[in-house]
């Protein structure tokens, strides 16, 4: 668990985030970074739900030290099989 | 008599450089450049897991974590046998070319151009332009207040841009420059999540399909960036190199005309063809460009805090094994060297090989060479090739020609990014396998090389850009290109050594790409000790 602003102050002006980014979150505000949160990035395992098509080309990456809003994103769209938002861009 | 002049550190670059100049009569005998902070980014990866190196060798530095991490994808590509798909590699070449606009103007502006510019005769504007009077009243209520950093101090010399009407112009032109990059930061975190330490780029490929939403948000802030650079960052490079004043500097700090760049920037998926050509010139010898052979690469450690054992090694085989008690070491970088010589990289070096290549009708289409017309630049880039030296003007200004090149190419790779398409090729980690990276980067050729066995990381190097520019002397007693340029050079004032400055900024060097090691503690600096 990080403790961060990152999902509501989000990057450069806003613009967006790592989980945003369909990316995990490295913990990086952690005092732990980076020697307690080895490795980095895992492959998520295949996740299958009846009557939903896998999203085979969706980087599934799960962080050492996902946030709880974060990790908790990510699985949603992944569950529900759509796109991730595009990072508050618009 | 000689006198030895040391700069520590050099101030308005990246990190922590000395510099000591031996002047006699006036102008400098000799020179030594030292990279004072150790980097042990290299040895924190050993033993981990490969997908953690583009994170951490990120860390390197604040300033271009974008070229490390990009870098280390292109090595665990090559380690995983990644077949890149064109999505990824275009999203990672829109990526690293905004982070050379970032950089590119971030150097000119908020690094070099307070060599050039004195901010002290903006209190003397005279005119009505609402902008500049506003500019003049801000820097005058800073200097009431006695905050007058980072304009003063500074070295006195009576050769600055002292017009008040152009200095409030180009001061202006500084405070936009803020303005500007952080739109180019922008740029980056739509596609990599945010910037600095992003996390957009992984083996295989990239995390961000493309989409109509942010192509479009991306070509929106390319648009306002492409303007500024033409209207503004180009027009003024050109303004301050036509100061008489600055007519020396044509040709000196000439780095000795060795000059080497990896080529960036892949218009393929093998790089076979590259937006910035790959190859390298001795002996300013522009128009014969050589083919690159990395077998050619070595680093010598001789006047390095590392142990001789380790000196004169390839990358793939490299170490980091400090020796801080080393008689005769001067500095924490190793001498890079290719085929046994320093060589120059940056902007300088890619602009030459592209000429050099372009002249010898070796590229497609030329872009270099009509751009040096049309700007009204040929006659200077000859005068150059007549006295055999580039100096510290076209080190500035072809960093400023490549930024508009860059800006302008980009906008033609937003048009071939596919919705839709692939962006990753999942690759498992090999049980062994040798992998590298090499890019370009802001300030020049960027390598990481990695050796993965038993599905961990045995082994890890880089070679930073900056390594090859302010790297020491090597075991043939070879001085590194900076020591080079400096040598020379102008001090009639030992007191304010302006063109040793001037001379070594104009290499835009990051040393970020060191790190203390610090207690968290008692914020010391730790004492480390080599097991």
């Amino acid at each position: 668990m990080t403790y961060a602003d990152c999902p509501t102050r989000r990057w450069n002006s806003g613009v967006n985030w790592c989980v945003g980014a369909n990316a995990p979150c490295h913990g990086c505000a952690e005092p732990a970074f980076y020697k307690n949160l080895s490795p980095l990035y895992e492959p998520l395992p295949e996740v299958h739900f009846a009557g939903l098509t896998p999203m085979i080309d969706t980087l599934g990456w799960i962080g050492a030290a996902a946030t709880a809003a974060g990790i908790g994103a990510h699985y949603l769209y992944k569950q529900l099989g759509k796109k991730e938002p595009e990072g508050g861009e618009s | 008599m000689a006198q030895l002049i040391s700069i520590d550190p050099v101030t308005r670059i990246e990190g922590h450089l000395r510099i000591d100049v031996e002047v006699e009569n006036g102008v400098v005998k000799d020179a030594w450049s030292s990279g004072t902070m150790f980097r042990g980014i290299e040895m924190l990866l050993k033993g981990k897991h490969p997908f953690d190196a583009q994170q951490v060798t990120e860390r390197i530095c604040g300033v271009c974590p974008l070229v490390h991490g990009t870098a280390a994808s292109y090595n665990l590509d090559d380690a995983l046998g990644v077949e890149l798909p064109d999505n990824a590699r275009i999203i990672r070449n829109l990526c690293l070319g905004a982070n050379f606009i970032q950089s590119h103007i971030l150097h000119f502006y908020h690094l070099a151009a307070l060599d050039y510019v004195d901010v002290t005769a903006v209190a003397k504007y005279a005119g009505n332009d609402p902008a500049l009077v506003a500019l003049k009243d801000k820097i005058a209520a800073l200097a009431k207040a006695g905050d007058v950093y980072p304009f003063l101090p500074r070295y006195e010399s009576n050769d600055y841009v002292s017009d008040p009407e152009l200095a409030a112009i180009l001061v202006s032109h500084y405070v936009q420059a803020l303005e500007m990059r952080k739109k180019a930061q922008e740029m980056l975190s739509i596609f990599y999540g945010r910037m600095p330490s992003f996390v957009g780029t992984v083996p295989g490929g990239v995390t961000v399909h493309p989409t109509v939403s942010n192509i479009a948000a991306f070509r929106a802030r390319l648009s306002e960036l492409r303007a500024w650079i033409d209207s503004v960052y180009v027009q003024d490079i050109l303004t301050v190199a036509k100061v008489s004043a600055y007519a020396p500097f044509l040709t000196a700090g000439d780095s000795g005309g060795n000059y080497l760049a990896y080529g960036g920037f892949d218009q393929d998926s093998k790089g076979a063809e590259k937006f910035l050509p790959r190859g390298y010139i001795t002996g300013n010898n522009v128009t014969a460009v050589g083919e690159f052979d990395e077998a050619k690469l070595t680093e010598s450690v001789k006047y390095s805090w590392y142990k001789d054992e380790t000196d004169w090694l390839h990358p793939k085989e490299g170490k980091t094994e400090p020796d801080v008690h080393k008689e005769g070491a001067y500095s924490f970088l190793k001498a890079p060297r290719y085929d046994g010589k320093p060589m120059e990289v940056g902007p300088m070096a890619r602009m030459l090989v592209l000429a050099g290549l372009e002249l010898g009708g070796k590229r497609k289409e030329k872009k270099l060479m009509p751009l040096i017309e049309k700007l009204g630049l040929a006659s200077a880039v000859d005068a150059c090739v007549q006295a055999g030296k580039f100096g510290i003007l076209p080190r500035h200004a072809m960093r400023a020609l490549e930024c508009k090149l860059l800006a302008d190419e980009m906008d033609k790779w937003l048009d071939e990014l596919k919705p839709g398409e692939k962006i990753w090729d999942k690759k498992d980690i090999p049980g062994e396998s040798y992998g590298r990276g090499l890019v370009e980067g802001p300030r020049g050729a960027l390598g990481h090389w990695i050796h993965i066995k038993n599905k961990v990381i045995e082994n890890y190097q880089c070679i930073v850009p900056t390594t090859w520019n302010a790297a020491p002397r090597d075991k043939n007693g070879n001085r590194g290109p900076i020591e080079t340029a400096l040598i020379g050079l102008p001090v009639p004032d030992p007191e304010n050594p302006i063109n040793v400055v001037r001379c070594v900024r104009s290499f835009d060097p990051c040393l970020a790409c060191a790190i203390h090691v610090i207690h968290p503690e008692h914020n010391g600096v730790k004492e480390f000790r080599v097991v």
